[in-house]
């Protein structure tokens, strides 16, 4: 039996234990609903959560990504029996699992949609107007810092738009260097002097945010000038909120992908870190520091973004040569029958697939250990990893849930890409697939609905992300 | 012109270029009659990114036929009625010119020092010094704070030989560094009140450590995360008529940012503080040695920003054999083209596309194929171009091989690029569907298979804007070496420039395609038009003019259109909102 399952039947039964107790000492009965509803909350909000959200560019192609479901039983499911089984990597912890379909990106479009993506916020013509997604709304939320990872994340003279994914305000750029965000994440060395420096530090910022305040108020008539202090001043009083707390873990493991490419980098200049050549290395050692940050409860949020959109990143190395971009994911549907043929997207599919291979084989497979913060369970049991893309259908570039016909009738449906794996600490309902416009049919609800929902699942309570203001409590235990 | 109006002005271009380039794409481009358009005009364009009232700006004589060259290049005229002032502005540093000052302010440190700082954003014009994008976020904050702290910690460890200073005098010795080095950081000398603030810190600071070095090195930390170094001031003082008049130290300080991408030495501030900064002659003529003398990395990240061939270091052609191990030879072969043409030879627009020589290592010469009097001496000597084997910079491997797939050339990104750079069109967003491009096919060359994918429903509409420009530069395969093949076949290099429907012009190969694109008043103002750009790190429509007429008909070069920009109105006014 899965540990969600005996999580739920358990809860389900101290609920009916503590129901009945409290009926016996006289409460009435909805008030007694309501206190060993709120004992079971308060337990699940005792467990330590961690969220890790993980990119990948250019969509699915659906006849090789959709699950097979069983109608009458959503979690009754196949992940590995469609085509290539793009999300098959995931079918032995499928109990972890919901494959979310549709879902839209308001306001996206093509490939620039990976700027709104996250926040349901603004348009894909927007690249200016600050936002925040979703995972630093949490982060912000619980007064941490998100370890923000990225492999080839964007162009080696800088982060255009088809590298930001993930906005604090303003943009953040993914660190790109493995070992400095292992090195930056698990430093244990402790300094005799940490008490003078943090109140040296609070005194530089007081001296910082007095010149800021200063200055905006002698450039008071400049407006361009203020808007960027007001930023700036922000910014400098959130350097108050200072480091995550300790990491647990003691000795912190030697990450064998990371210490690779450390000797690898020796003597490399930084673009080593931006080269097509090494990003298969590049992503599976972020890979490792983020599971590892993950199990040592370095962070709670944890994101990793793998590639920037429209690269063209040749994937021979994992047997589908071509660029990732214009060969690969521009591979169109063909008709075979009332479906989809298999055969033309095969090589798109693996690609696809090869992703979630090396999700499962550095993070999710490493995460089905004791947790050092909460031993009686998996850190699984206390992770959400959200999955996705800024694209549904890779050659259609869909921004929601859309039919792909190419003849009379429909062949495929292709939803957004958006996969949680993970108990969230108690919080997740797992282990179906949760279709909210099945066949396209209707209307799509906004991704900020599920945004809402993973928020309230990590203990952080958010009323709307954009236009999305209904969370998505199918999800929720 | 208010920033406002300014700012409206461009949005006003920028809607009505795409309002046009959508209109073509939609109209369809099926080739149409052979019919040359008059050079200079450009009916398609509205304008260049700074000249965003110009409607080709030409009074252009009607060429005699396809192919022929132009007189009208030197009848350009200006459309701006006045010259563009912009907005006051604080200008946050960007991480190179952030890392270069501290690099020019501590010498001694060398390479001790470790920068935190991430990549910046780049603009739509393609550049990572776009005022708008560069603000403090709470990530380039830590950054800041990160790297300051470095440099901190290895002037406290440095402090006894940097900065000795005899037990009982430390205040004065602190406020020594502040003089020296807080009036470089802050590119002016501090105000009493904030010689005041920082005196008081360190205090703190030494008091607190009990140790010289250390306060010393949090005084550092403080100067450097003080908005007063992250920003350059570009405020003034005011005039008249809504007007300001930057100060000395300011046109100091943009002087040296603009033009050798560091903080001003110690000479320039002392000439600011004797006000010699003042006159459009003098100010073009130290910007013009800034450039010459310390601008190079500044003047290599433009062409690098504008071409993006730095990208070829992080790419991989897997058919190419010898490829990967000879990228950093490609990038250094193009550095020192540059150099030669810009530097050496004070070219423009002209030089820059049509140079007949380059500049490879030995190997890489023989990687070409090249012989005889274009085998190199030495490493990076000058070469003549084998002839039919491409001019300019759009000859070079590391500007094809970037503009290329992984396996294969692409005559819609080569294409597209000199449809927005040279020609100065919009590319408008991507539909939304977007049928596959196929694999090389080995019965087609890469010509016959583009025609025949992008001329399917309505990929011609756009494509038909700009691949037929690709087609020129078919001679030269994924990785930039020259081919006379393509699966089998002869090599196809005959085409035409595009413009609403027409043909600017036909061409036969790269060679011409680059000979005739130069005889074109409008490649020259789009070129002008992004070097304005980046100079200024925004877009002023009309803020570049003075020397724009001399830079479009050749007879300056970016040096000394660059320089020019020293003496604009814009450099040293400002116009009130």
């Amino acid at each position: 039996m899965s540990e969600h399952t005996r999580l739920v039947r358990a809860r389900r039964g101290l609920e009916r234990r503590l129901f009945l107790k409290a009926i016996a000492l006289g409460f009435s009965a909805p008030l007694a609903w309501q206190l060993c509803r709120s004992a079971t909350a308060q337990a699940q909000e005792a467990r330590p959560k961690r969220l890790m959200i993980f990119f990948t560019p250019h969509g699915m192609p659906p006849e090789h990504y959709n699950p097979v479901v069983n109608a009458a039983d959503p979690a009754s499911f196949a992940l590995d029996q469609t085509g290539v089984g793009i999300l098959g990597p995931l079918e032995p912890y499928k109990q972890y699992v919901n494959v979310l379909q549709g879902f839209q990106y308001p306001g996206a479009s093509t490939h620039e949609g990976i700027l709104t993506v996250l926040s349901n916020f603004g348009t894909s013509n927007d690249e200016t107007t600050p936002r925040t997604t979703f995972e630093h709304v949490i982060a912000n939320g619980l007064g941490a810092q998100p370890l923000v990872l990225g492999a080839v994340a964007h162009r080696v003279w800088g982060i255009d738009k088809d590298g930001k994914l993930i906005w604090d305000g303003q943009p953040v750029v993914p660190e790109k260097n493995p070992m400095l965000a292992f090195d930056g994440t698990f430093a244990s060395t402790v300094d005799p002097q940490a008490v003078v420096k943090a109140q040296l530090r609070e005194a530089l910022t007081s001296l910082n945010e007095r010149q800021l305040s200063s200055l905006s108020s002698e450039l008071s008539l400049v407006t361009k000038a203020q808007s960027k202090l007001q930023v700036h001043l922000q910014a400098v009083q959130a350097l108050r909120a200072g480091a995550n707390g300790p990491q647990s873990c003691n000795p912190v493991p030697s990450l064998p992908a990371v210490e690779s490419l450390r000797r690898a980098a020796l003597g490399q200049p930084d673009e080593f870190f931006l080269s097509e050549d090494n990003f298969p290395a590049l992503l599976a050692a972020q890979l490792e520091v983020a599971a590892q940050a993950i199990i040592c409860n370095a962070t709670p949020v944890v994101t990793l973004q793998a590639m920037y959109t429209n690269a063209d990143i040749n994937f021979a190395f994992m047997g589908s040569p071509g660029s990732h971009h214009s060969a690969l994911s521009h591979t169109g549907p063909q008709a075979q029958g009332s479906g989809l043929a298999l055969e033309p997207r095969i090589p798109f599919a693996k690609a696809q697939r090869w992703f979630f291979e090396q999700l499962v084989e550095h993070v999710v497979s490493r995460l089905m250990v004791p947790d050092p913060a909460d031993p009686e369970r998996q850190v699984i049991d206390n992770t959400i990893i959200y999955a996705f893309s800024e694209i549904g259908e890779g050659a259609w570039h869909t921004s929601k849930s859309q039919a792909i016909q190419l003849g009379a009738t429909p062949n495929a449906y292709a939803y957004m890409p958006i996969v949680t794996i993970g108990g969230g600490g108690g919080a997740l309902r797992t282990g179906r697939v949760l279709n909210v416009n099945p066949n396209a049919a209707g209307t799509d609800r906004p991704a900020g609905d599920i945004y809402l929902a993973l928020s309230r699942a990590m203990g952080v309570q958010v009323s709307s992300f954009g236009n999305a203001s209904n969370p998505l409590t199918e999800i929720l235990v | 012109m208010s920033a406002a109006g300014s700012h409206r002005r461009v949005l006003a271009w920028v809607g009505a270029s795409l309002l046009v380039a959508l209109t073509a794409c939609q109209a369809g481009g099926d080739g149409g009659p052979t019919q040359v358009v008059p050079a200079g005009s450009n009916p398609s364009n509205p304008g260049t990114p700074s000249n965003p009232s110009a409607s080709g700006g030409s009074s252009a004589v009607v060429p005699e036929g396809p192919g022929s060259s132009t007189p009208g290049a030197s009848e350009w005229t200006s459309q701006c009625a006045s010259a563009e002032v912009g907005a006051p502005s604080l200008r946050r540093l960007t991480r190179r010119e952030l890392e270069q000052s501290l690099r020019d302010i501590f010498p001694s440190l060398g390479a001790q020092w470790a920068s935190s700082l991430s990549a910046d954003s780049i603009g739509a014009s393609g550049f990572d010094n776009d005022n708008e994008l560069l603000v403090v976020s709470k990530q380039a904050a830590r950054e800041i704070s990160t790297t300051a702290e470095s440099v901190g910690n290895n002037l406290a460890a440095a402090q006894a030989s940097l900065l000795p200073c005899p037990a009982g005098t430390e205040a004065a010795c602190a406020g020594q560094f502040l003089d020296g080095q807080g009036r470089r950081l802050f590119r002016r000398p501090l105000r009493a009140d904030e010689r005041s603030s920082f005196l008081e810190f360190w205090n703190t600071a030494f008091t607190a450590t009990g140790d010289f070095g250390q306060s010393i090195g949090w005084l550092a930390r403080a100067l450097i995360e003080s908005p007063e170094f992250i920003y350059r001031r570009e405020i003034g003082v005011p005039g008249g008529a809504q007007t300001t008049q930057l100060s000395q130290y300011e046109i100091a300080s943009e002087l040296a940012y603009t033009f050798s991408g560091t903080a001003p030495s110690e000479a320039l501030l002392d000439r600011a503080e004797r006000a010699e900064l003042s006159s459009p002659e003098v100010l073009v003529q130290t910007a013009r040695e800034l450039l010459m003398t310390s601008g190079h990395d500044l003047v290599h990240n433009f062409f690098d920003s504008f071409v993006g061939y730095s990208r070829i270091t992080t790419i991989a052609k897997a058919g190419v054999a010898g490829f990967a191990e000879r990228r950093e030879q490609m990038l250094q072969e193009t550095r020192h083209f540059i150099d030669e043409v810009v530097f050496v030879r004070g070219g423009g627009g002209r030089e820059l596309l049509t140079a007949d020589f380059t500049t490879p290592t030995q190997d890489l010469a023989a990687f070409y194929g090249f012989d005889g009097a274009s085998l190199p001496q030495s490493d990076y000597a000058l070469v003549p171009r084998p002839e039919g084997r491409g001019i300019g910079l759009l000859a070079q491997s590391s500007v094809l091989a970037t503009l290329a797939q992984p396996n294969g050339s692409s005559p819609t990104k080569r294409g597209m690029w000199v449809y927005k750079h040279l020609l100065c069109n919009t590319v408008p967003p991507v539909p939304p569907n977007i049928p596959e491009l196929k694999p090389p096919d080995p019965k087609l060359t890469t010509r016959e298979r583009y025609e025949t994918q992008h001329a399917v429903g309505s990929c011609q509409n756009c494509h038909g804007q700009w691949d037929p420009i690709g087609f020129g530069f078919e001679h030269f395969d994924e990785s930039g070496r020259y081919r006379d093949e393509d699966q089998g076949k002869p090599v196809n290099a005959k085409s035409f420039v595009p413009q609403a429907g027409q043909h600017l012009f036909e061409f036969d190969g790269e060679e011409d395609l680059m000979t005739q694109l130069v005889e074109q008043p409008l490649v020259h103002e789009c070129i002008s038009g992004y070097l304005a750009t980046y100079a200024f790190g925004e877009e002023l429509g009309c803020g570049a003019e003075t020397r724009r007429a001399d830079f479009i008909n050749g007879s300056i070069g970016f040096i000394d259109y660059l320089a020019s920009l020293a003496g604009e109105p814009h450099f040293t006014q400002r116009q009130l909102e």
